[in-house]
């Protein structure tokens, strides 16, 4: 099993009716648009809101407080092209400061009550409405994409509308109006057809194995079930579900999707219309609520992955932490998130047969079936040699994060410290930061800031075996056993970038350990497995008759 | 195989309907993960914006814009937006040769090198004072975007000198051109 072929089962994952390139181009050039001096246009916050919004269709909430926005921006005489070349980031303050800047230049067409940080207050005639610039800046990607959709000249004509409009009525049927442009744009660049059937054939096959059951919980997705799904459906060549590693995210999605539906905030009943403070806050609470919801859910499977695409070996270009097979191996991991406790049998059926199938598609597309391409199964211990890759992957993350650390620390690097602390026990912890209290106590004179911290550091960095002997003994033991680019002495060229891809990440690598920790240590379905050797290879075997027997049926005799 | 979780029960429906909403998330989140090198070339507002302020450094940037019908009407909304002066199109002339082109915000005048030597100055004669330095002429002429680079400004005139076969001279002659100045 060792030349395990996880890039090209992902490959083979992708392969889906997903967002157009020319959708993925553009919100790729939203989430990464800097300032002139570098710094990201949007929030994280923003950012993600977007996605959420795109993906859940819940823009409409969004885009009326936006276009009371624009409303006040055009009615304060803001050119719209200002709002999209601001050279600061947006956010609620910087929108402000545009507003007052405005203010100062020019006679506004309609009576402002006031501009506060967050808040602009605006008279139109009989119509009061409010604007809150911290939803604004919450949502300004958003405004990025419907100016990629609508295009300058057409959102132009539109802002000259909102800017003498003279009623609630008028405002709200340029949302409308915006809100069908932007569901006009994403059914053609995001459709959705692939989801929604595979979502009907899960809800039948549900309704088929809980007895017609109406309600669902993720304790119902279960090994078996994704097994017997996979079964059933995975001979039909129109099915999405003929690999079995797409089967099984899929389940894990929808394990995920029943926790989301049960806090049920993305029907949060508000009144969204509501004009005034209140009913704007009420909009913003209820949209991050939503937007939290969903963040939530996903921020551990996500963010893992994220960490994971940081260390990513063809990336990096002073070190490398894993390698390529570790990369794709951890990375199939991470998708299942925290479901992966209670889905351990179907993480050891990937690990195994994933990886065969993908070979099958590959033998089958090229016409090279062979009969040795199912001598892998040969070994009755299969899966107690997966688990035992799952386990070394976790202890690859942890030994490689000391043993970066322990190359900052030779490097003498201010950077460790940080890293070494995060890294360190409560009490080491303590003990460093005890040293820290002391040596600024001790200090007779005013010191400049920077001066002090550097000379901090360096004083720190020599009491480092002193101050955290268990960690440096870690450090020391990982460095010995993890011997890779970038994790000896520390390189002359490129001195800088190796302590950031170092610092970088170290934090990646520990971003993981969450996720891998509670899949490996205290997991109870696991523990049982590893208990019983006997009866996991009988488990072994009866999947291996299984998943040949389905094999054979999908690509023919061959396999 | 399975350890307990929270009890928590939805509707089947409420669930695939939710499941539909993360997997195209995950899709989103997916895609944006192999963006880069995997996508589509498109042109943003950023570089409409990036074409309007910088044209000197921008000629193919904005030969792209202008091979697009759609991001070329963008462009033109943005040019005349960012635009300190305009000059819009004129009223039919009587002659193919306009000598001057006359503006609310400026004027444009046309004059050939007395040392006959094929080279002719274009006199920009603007009405209204300004806080900004004027740096670019733009011109729309045929649905093609060009520029030309001002000189420094003095009481309001700008004077550039150009060769017979600068496409203005053309632009100048066609009173269906616009003219900005920003």
């Amino acid at each position: 099993m060792s030349n395990i072929s996880y890039k090209l089962l992902h490959k083979l994952a992708l392969q889906n009716d997903g967002p157009s390139p020319f959708l993925m181009a553009v919100l790729t050039s939203i989430i990464e648009a800097t300032t002139i001096d570098g710094r990201a246009r949007h929030g994280a916050q923003a950012q993600q809101n977007l996605i959420t919004a795109i993906a859940s269709h819940s823009y409409a909430k969004v885009l009326f407080p936006l276009c009371h926005f624009m409303a006040a921006g055009a009615q304060h005489h803001v050119p719209l092209y200002q709002w999209f070349s601001m050279p600061q980031p947006m956010t609620a303050s910087n929108i402000a400061a545009c507003f007052r800047a405005a203010n100062n230049q020019t006679t506004p067409s309609h009576s402002i009550n006031k501009i506060d940080s967050m808040v602009i207050s605006i008279t139109n005639g009989n119509y009061i409405f409010d604007v809150n610039l911290g939803h604004v800046a919450k949502h300004s990607a958003l405004l990025d994409l419907i100016m990629e959709i609508i295009g300058y000249d057409a959102l132009e004509t539109l802002y000259g509308k909102l800017g003498v409009s003279q009623s609630r009525h008028e405002i709200t049927t340029v949302s409308n109006n915006l809100a069908r442009d932007i569901y006009s744009f994403l059914k053609e660049h995001l459709p959705t057809a692939s989801s929604e059937k595979k979502a009907r054939m899960m809800r039948d096959f549900l309704e088929t194995q809980t007895g017609q059951m109406t309600q669902i919980s993720p304790d119902e997705i279960d090994d078996r079930l994704i097994l017997d799904f996979w079964i059933e459906y995975s001979p039909d060549p129109q099915s999405k579900f003929r690999l079995f590693t797409n089967c099984a995210q899929s389940w894990v999605t929808y394990r995920q999707a029943i926790r989301l539906a049960a806090r049920n905030r993305f029907q949060h009943a508000n009144s969204l219309e509501a004009p005034d403070e209140k009913g704007r806050a009420e909009i913003d609470r209820a949209d991050q609520d939503a937007a939290q919801a969903m963040y939530d859910e996903m921020v551990e499977t996500v963010d893992s992955s994220d960490q994971l695409q940081q260390i990513n070996p063809s990336h990096l270009q002073t070190v490398k932490l894993l390698n390529a097979t570790e990369f794709d191996h951890i990375n199939q991991i991470v998708q299942f998130g925290d479901d992966g406790q209670a889905l351990i049998l179907t993480i050891l059926r990937l690990a195994t047969f994933g990886p065969l199938q993908a070979r099958l598609v590959e033998a089958s597309r090229k016409k090279t079936m062979r009969d040795d391409l199912l001598a892998d199964l040969d070994d009755l211990d299969a899966y107690d040699a997966a688990i035992t890759r799952i386990e070394t992957a976790m202890n690859t993350v942890q030994g490689l994060t000391e043993a970066a650390a322990f190359s900052l620390y030779v490097s003498r690097a201010p950077a460790f410290l940080s890293a070494a602390l995060s890294l360190a026990d409560a009490t080491e912890q303590t003990a460093v930061r005890d040293s820290a209290a002391a040596f600024k106590a001790g200090l007779t004179k005013p010191v400049d800031t920077n001066q002090l911290a550097e000379t901090i550091s360096k004083a720190l960095l020599d009491q480092v075996p002193e101050l955290m002997p268990a960690l440096f003994e870690r450090m020391q033991n990982a460095r010995k056993k993890f011997r890779r680019k970038g994790l000896g002495k520390p390189p002359e060229a490129e001195f800088d970038l190796w302590v950031t891809e170092l610092a970088n990440g170290i934090e990646s690598l520990r971003g993981l350990l969450p996720v891998l920790g509670r899949l490996v240590h205290n997991n109870t379905a696991l523990t049982r497995l590893k208990a019983d050797h006997d009866s996991l290879q009988n488990c072994f075997c009866e999947d291996k008759d299984m998943f040949c027997t389905q094999f054979n049926q999908i690509y023919g005799a061959a396999s | 195989m399975t350890q307990k979780s929270d009890g928590t029960t939805v509707g089947l429906d409420e669930a695939t309907a939710h499941f539909v909403t993360l997997d195209t998330y995950k899709n989103l989140q997916g895609g944006l993960g192999a963006a880069a090198s995997e996508t589509a070339t498109v042109i943003t507002f950023k570089d409409l914006w990036q074409a309007a302020e910088h044209p000197d450094n921008n000629s193919s940037l904005i030969a792209s814009i202008q091979a697009d019908k759609t991001q070329a009407a963008r462009f033109a909304a943005l040019l005349r937006s960012m635009a300190e002066f305009s000059q819009p199109a004129q009223a039919a002339a009587a002659t193919s040769n306009i000598e001057k082109r006359v503006g609310a915000d400026f004027d444009l005048e046309l004059k050939s090198s007395s040392r006959q030597d094929g080279a002719y100055f274009l006199i920009i004669r603007m009405h209204k004072q300004t806080e900004i330095t004027p740096q670019h002429l733009y011109y729309c002429h045929n649905n093609n975007y060009n520029f030309i680079t001002l000189s420094a400004v003095h009481n309001g005139v700008s004077q550039v000198m150009i060769s017979e076969a600068n496409p203005v001279i053309d632009a100048f002659n066609d009173p269906t051109a616009e003219f900005f100045i920003k």
